[in-house]
C-alpha cells in the first residue's frame, strides 16, 4: 500500500454537455471517482459512455463551444482544474498529468523531428540545457524501445511504424515523470502482436516509476491484466466500480455482466452461445432521469424506468448504480444471480 | 466434399511507381467448402482483405486462378459473370462509407433486385420489406437516410443489401470490427442464424481471434500475403503449428485477470517487413525464433503436417532448397 | 434510501422494448444546407439581391408602357430623373428599361451557358474519372490543351465563325469552358471510385450507367453547383466582353456588356450612362461569388456539427 495521504486526483460530480442542432446531448453525467498514487484504473465503455469526454475534461482538452462543462470539480495537488487558466494547464499538462492517445499519427507534428518533440517537452516544464535534453531524450527512446536512438533523434515520425509511433509518443508522455498518466484507448489502432508489446512497455513504465494511470478502453482483455480498479460507464453514467477481481469474477450490475459475456474467449470451450445485449446505447438528448440501461437489461423493473437508482454497496469496495440492489427488489435479483451462475 | 471456391495459386500484385509492386496476395491455395464458415485472420497488411475482393471480383488477380464451382472466373461469360455477382455477395467494414448516404435504405437494399431485375416492383417491395424484418430492422424506416441508424443497424443494411439477390457465398470484410463490442455479438449471431436459416457459406476475414474462433468451422492464417496455416477452428487454437500463429494467439490478452496473468506471451519481435520487398523462403523468417539455414530456401506451399492441418513452415515438413 | 418505495414497483417490467432510431434527427441533406447557408449573412444578402434582379428582369420589360429602344430625341442625354431613373442616352433612350431588358439577356446567356457546362463537364467528367487508365489520361491531356487557349480567344472565333448573337455566346461557352467542371467531377468520381458503397453496387452487378446515375451524380451534385455559381460569373462577364469589342448582342437586343461599351464613350460627360450598367455586372458577379462561397461551406460535410 502507497504511502499516500489522500487520492492524487479526485473527480466530483462532473457534468458535461454538447450543444448541438439537434439538442444538448449529456455526455458526462454526475461522474465521480479519485485516483491514489501509483494506482491504475481502468475506465471501461463503449461509444457513447462518456468516458473520453470524461478524460478530456480532466485534461482541460473539452472544445468550448460546443462543450460546456456544467458542473463538477477535478482536484489535483490542492486546485480544482475545472477552474484553471490555459496558463495552469501548460504547466500541469506533459509535467505533472500526461495523455498517450489512440492514433499517433495525429498527435505527433508530423513536420517535427521526433527527437525536437521529445526535448521540446523537457524543455517547456524544465530548465534543463541542450546538451542535457538531447541525452535525456535519448535515454527516453532506448527506454521505450527504440534501436539506434541517437541516429533515430533526426528523423520525422513518418519514418517510423505504427507501433514505434506510439513508443515515441509514450516517452514524450513519461519524459517529465508524470504523477498521472492518462491513456485513451492507446493501443486499439495497433495489429494484435504490436499491440501486446506496446501495452507491455506501458505497464513497464507504469510500474518503473510507479505512475499512477486512468486508462480508457473497451478491450476487456488489457483490463484484466493491467488494472487495480475498474469504472464501468454507460450512458454517460458510472453504473459500477470495483476491485479488478470482484468486476471480472462477481459483477453486480447487469452491464458489466452483459459486456463479458459479449466477448467471447479465446479460452472457452465448446460453442458457448453468445450472450448478447440486445437493443442500442441511449441517445443522450434530454435524457430522463432513470437508469440509462433501462430499455436494454433483462433485470429491468417499473421502477428502473421511473427514478434514477444512485449508488448502492452490494459489497465491500464496489459501487454499483442498480435498483436490482434495494432491499424490496430481492426476487429480481435472485434472478440475476441465477443468470451469472448459469453464464 | 463439395468445393465451392477454389483458389489456386492466386497473386494479387498492385503496381507502384518505379515498377515496384505490393505483393499483397502473394500465392494462395484455399478450396472452401459449401456451407462452411472459413474464418481468415492475420494482420494488418496480410493480404487478407484484398484476398476476399479478389475472390468476389472486385480486383482481377495478377497471378492464379478463382474457380468457382468448377470453372475459372477469367472464363466466364457475360452473362456467367452478372450470375456470379448475383451468388457470391461482400459485407464490408465500414457501416459508414459502405451505404450511398444519399439514398434511402429502400433503395439500398433494393438495389441488387433492380440490377437483376428479379420480380417485380411489387415483389421487390415485398422482398425488402421482409429482408429488413430478417435482419432485425422495423420495415418502418425503409424511407430514412444511412446516417439516421447507428453503427450497427446500418451493418443490418449493409447485410440485407448482401443477401436480398439470395447469393451463395458472402465475403465478409471485418464486418464487425468498426462496431461497439456488445454490438458485434448481435451481428456475430444474426450472421449466424442466418447462415442456418439460408444456408450460406461465409468467408469470414478479422482481425479479432475470439469472435473469428465464435463463428468458423475452418481458419485460416495469413501473413504477408501467404496462407501459412489451415486447419479445423478447434485444431488451430488448441493445437497451434507455425510459430506465427502461436504469436498470435499468445498475444491476445484474455477478459479474464487469472487466466491473464497465467498467460504466455510469445510475441515476435522486430517489425512486419515491407511487402513491397521480395523475400526468399519463409516470409516470417527474420522474426521467428525458430529460424534456420533451410528457411531461406523454404518453398512456399502448404504441407499436411496432421490429418487436416496444414501448415508451411520448415519445422513441420515444408520442403526447402531449389 | 429512507424513502419507502411501493414495492409493486420492483416488479419485472415487461413492456415491449423499442428499437429506437439512434442517430441524428431526421435532417435531410438539402434542409441542413439551407439551415447553414441562412446563417451566412454576405450570402443571404447575396441571393436576395440577385432574385430582386431577375425579378425585375422579369417584371419591368413586362410592365413597361414602352420598348427600350423608343427613341426621343427630345429627351437625348437627361440625368436620372424623376421621368428617368437612370437617365437617357445618345437616342433619348431610357436607361431604367435598358438595363432591365438588358438584364434578361445577360441573365440568361450567364444561366443557360453555365448550365450547358455543367452538363457537358459533369459527362466527360464522370466518363473520365470511371473509365480510369489510358483513357482518363487521354480526355485530361485534351483539356490540358483546352485549357491553355484563354476563354476570350475561343469565344471571340466562334462568335466570329457563328455570327454574332445570344445563341453563339452561348455554345462558345457551353462547348468551350466545362473544363473546370469536367475536372472537378472527374476527382470527385476518383474518390468516389474507392468508397466501399460504390464497390458494393459493383459487386452487385451495376452497370457504369447505374453507378453515374444512381451513386456519382447525387453525391457530385453539391460541388457541382458551387462550381457552377462561379461559371455564371465567367459567362456574364465574357458576354459583357464581346459586347464591349463589339461582337456580342446585336440589336434589337441589349445587354449589360452593350450598355457599357455605350457608356464608355460617353464616360466623360456622361458618367451616369457608365455607371448604371458597371453597378449591375459588378453587383451581380459579386453576388454570385458569394452565394458560391456560401454554397460551399454550406455543404462542406467537415464543417457539419
Amino acid at each position: 500500500m502507497s504511502e499516500a495521504v489522500g487520492p492524487i486526483l479526485s473527480v466530483e460530480h462532473l457534468s458535461v454537455v454538447f450543444h448541438t442542432y439537434a439538442g444538448i446531448v449529456h455526455a458526462v453525467r454526475d461522474v465521480s471517482f479519485s485516483l491514489s498514487k501509483g494506482e491504475v484504473m481502468a475506465i471501461v465503455g463503449e461509444s457513447g459512455s462518456g468516458k473520453s469526454v470524461t478524460a478530456q475534461a480532466i485534461m482541460g482538452l473539452t472544445p468550448v463551444p460546443p462543450g460546456e462543462i456544467r458542473s463538477g470539480a477535478v482536484t489535483y495537488g490542492g486546485t480544482d482544474l475545472i477552474g484553471a487558466t490555459p496558463g495552469d494547464f501548460a504547466r500541469i499538462r506533459g509535467d505533472r498529468i500526461s495523455m498517450i492517445f489512440q492514433d499517433p499519427m495525429t498527435s505527433l507534428n508530423p513536420s517535427m523531428k521526433i527527437g525536437t518533440q521529445i526535448r521540446e517537452v523537457l524543455h517547456q516544464h524544465k530548465a534543463t540545457s541542450r546538451a542535457e535534453s538531447r541525452a535525456r531524450a535519448i535515454e527516453l527512446l532506448r527506454l521505450v524501445g527504440i534501436p539506434e536512438p541517437e541516429a533515430r533523434l533526426g528523423q520525422y515520425p513518418h519514418q517510423f511504424s505504427g507501433g514505434m509511433r506510439q513508443r515515441i509518443m509514450i516517452a514524450i508522455a513519461i519524459a517529465n515523470n508524470p504523477d498521472i498518466l492518462i491513456a485513451d484507448e492507446p493501443t486499439t489502432a495497433l495489429d494484435v502482436t504490436i499491440q501486446s508489446q506496446i501495452f507491455r512497455l506501458i505497464r513497464e513504465v507504469q510500474r518503473m516509476f510507479g505512475t499512477a494511470m486512468i486508462l480508457i478502453t473497451h478491450d476487456l482483455g488489457l483490463v484484466a491484466g493491467a488494472a487495480d480498479r475498474v469504472l464501468v460507464m454507460y450512458g454517460g453514467r458510472v453504473v459500477e466500480e470495483g476491485k479488478r477481481d470482484q468486476i471480472y469474477y462477481k459483477p453486480q450490475h447487469p452491464y458489466t455482466f452483459g459486456l463479458l459475456n459479449a466477448v467471447p474467449k479465446l479460452t472457452d470451450a465448446r460453442d458457448q452461445p453468445l450472450r448478447t445485449i440486445e437493443g442500442l446505447p441511449p441517445l443522450l438528448i434530454d435524457p430522463p432521469n432513470a437508469c440509462a440501461f433501462a430499455d436494454r437489461c433483462p433485470f429491468v423493473m417499473k421502477i428502473c424506468r421511473q427514478l434514477d437508482p444512485g449508488y448502492f454497496v452490494p459489497v465491500p469496495d464496489n459501487r454499483v448504480a442498480c435498483w436490482l440492489h434495494h432491499d424490496a427488489a430481492a426476487r429480481q435479483r435472485e434472478t440475476f444471480m441465477a443468470t451469472k451462475a448459469t453464464a | 466434399m463439395n468445393p465451392q471456391v477454389e483458389l489456386r495459386r492466386l497473386r494479387m500484385h498492385f503496381p507502384l511507381a518505379r515498377g515496384r509492386t505490393v505483393k499483397a496476395v502473394d500465392g494462395v491455395d484455399l478450396t472452401i467448402q459449401r456451407g462452411e464458415t472459413f474464418g481468415l485472420v492475420g494482420e494488418s497488411g496480410c493480404g487478407k482483405s484484398t484476398l476476399g475482393r479478389t475472390l468476389i471480383g472486385i480486383y482481377r488477380p495478377t497471378g492464379g486462378e478463382v474457380i468457382f464451382e468448377g470453372k475459372n472466373t477469367a472464363d466466364f461469360t457475360k452473362a456467367e459473370t452478372r450470375a456470379f455477382a448475383r451468388r457470391v455477395q461482400i459485407i464490408f467494414q465500414d457501416p459508414y462509407a459502405s451505404l450511398n448516404p444519399r439514398m434511402v435504405v429502400r433503395e439500398i437494399i433494393g438495389e441488387g433486385l433492380e440490377i437483376h431485375g428479379l420480380g417485380t416492383r411489387k415483389e421487390r417491395h415485398e422482398k425488402v420489406r421482409a429482408m429488413m424484418e430478417l435482419v432485425g430492422l422495423d420495415p418502418e424506416y425503409q424511407n430514412r437516410f444511412p446516417h439516421e441508424f447507428s453503427g450497427g443497424q446500418r451493418q443490418r443494411i449493409a447485410i440485407a443489401r448482401a443477401l436480398v439477390v439470395n447469393p451463395e457465398l458472402v465475403v465478409c470484410d471485418e464486418p464487425i470490427s468498426a462496431l461497439d463490442v456488445s454490438i458485434q455479438g448481435q451481428i456475430v449471431n444474426l450472421l449466424k442464424s442466418l447462415q442456418e436459416r439460408i444456408g450460406l457459406t461465409y468467408l469470414f476475414v478479422a482481425h479479432n481471434l475470439s469472435m473469428v474462433k465464435y463463428i468458423s468451422d475452418r481458419v485460416g492464417v495469413m501473413y504477408l500475403g501467404r496462407l501459412v496455416e489451415i486447419a479445423s477452428k478447434d485444431e488451430l487454437f488448441s493445437n497451434p503449428l507455425h510459430p506465427y500463429t502461436q504469436a498470435l494467439l499468445s498475444s491476445v490478452p484474455i477478459p479474464d485477470p487469472k487466466l491473464e496473468a497465467a498467460r504466455v506471451e510469445k510475441t515476435p519481435e522486430g517489425e512486419l517487413p515491407s511487402p513491397i520487398a521480395t523475400i526468399e523462403g519463409c516470409a516470417f523468417r527474420s522474426r521467428c525464433p525458430f529460424a534456420q539455414q533451410k528457411c531461406r530456401t523454404m518453398q512456399p506451399v502448404l504441407t499436411e503436417a496432421a490429418p487436416q492441418h496444414l501448415v508451411m513452415c520448415t519445422l513441420h515438413g515444408t520442403p526447402s532448397g531449389s | 434510501m429512507t424513502t419507502a418505495l411501493d414495492p409493486s414497483l420492483f416488479e419485472p417490467d415487461r413492456a415491449r422494448r423499442i428499437e429506437v432510431l439512434a442517430g441524428r434527427k431526421a435532417l435531410a441533406f438539402w434542409s441542413d444546407v439551407w439551415r447553414r447557408y441562412r446563417q451566412n449573412i454576405p450570402a443571404m444578402a447575396s441571393l436576395i439581391l440577385l432574385i430582386t434582379f431577375a425579378l425585375l428582369a422579369i417584371l419591368v420589360p413586362m410592365l413597361a408602357t414602352r420598348r427600350w429602344d423608343q427613341v426621343d430625341l427630345f429627351a437625348t442625354y437627361q440625368r436620372p430623373s424623376l421621368d428617368h431613373w437612370f437617365g437617357t442616352d445618345a437616342l433619348g433612350r431610357d436607361i431604367w428599361l435598358s438595363i432591365w431588358f438588358g438584364a434578361r439577356v445577360s441573365l440568361t446567356v450567364g444561366l443557360t451557358a453555365a448550365l450547358a457546362q455543367m452538363l457537358i463537364g459533369v459527362l466527360i467528367g464522370c466518363f473520365s474519372g470511371l473509365s480510369g487508365g489510358r483513357v482518363d489520361m487521354a480526355i485530361m491531356r485534351f483539356v490540358d490543351i483546352m485549357i491553355a487557349i484563354p476563354f476570350l480567344i475561343w469565344v471571340s472565333l466562334f462568335v466570329l465563325v457563328l455570327q454574332p448573337g445570344m445563341g453563339s455566346i452561348i455554345i462558345a461557352f457551353a462547348l468551350t469552358q466545362w473544363t473546370d467542371i469536367a475536372r472537378l467531377t472527374r476527382g470527385e468520381v476518383l474518390r468516389l471510385k474507392q468508397t466501399e458503397f460504390v464497390i458494393a453496387s459493383r459487386a452487385l452487378g451495376a452497370s457504369n450507367w447505374r453507378l453515374i446515375s444512381r451513386h456519382f451524380f447525387p453525391n457530385i451534385l453539391p460541388v457541382t453547383i458551387v462550381a457552377v455559381t462561379f461559371q455564371v460569373t465567367n459567362a456574364i462577364f465574357g458576354e459583357a466582353f464581346l459586347s464591349y469589342i463589339g461582337v456580342g448582342i446585336q440589336p434589337p437586343l441589349t445587354s449589360w456588356g452593350q450598355l457599357v461599351s455605350m457608356g464608355i464613350s460617353e464616360m466623360r460627360d456622361n458618367p451616369y450612362m457608365l455607371v448604371f450598367p458597371s453597378l449591375a455586372i459588378t453587383l451581380t458577379m459579386l453576388a454570385l461569388q458569394l452565394i458560391g462561397d456560401g454554397l460551399r461551406d454550406a455543404t462542406d460535410p467537415k464543417l457539419r456539427q
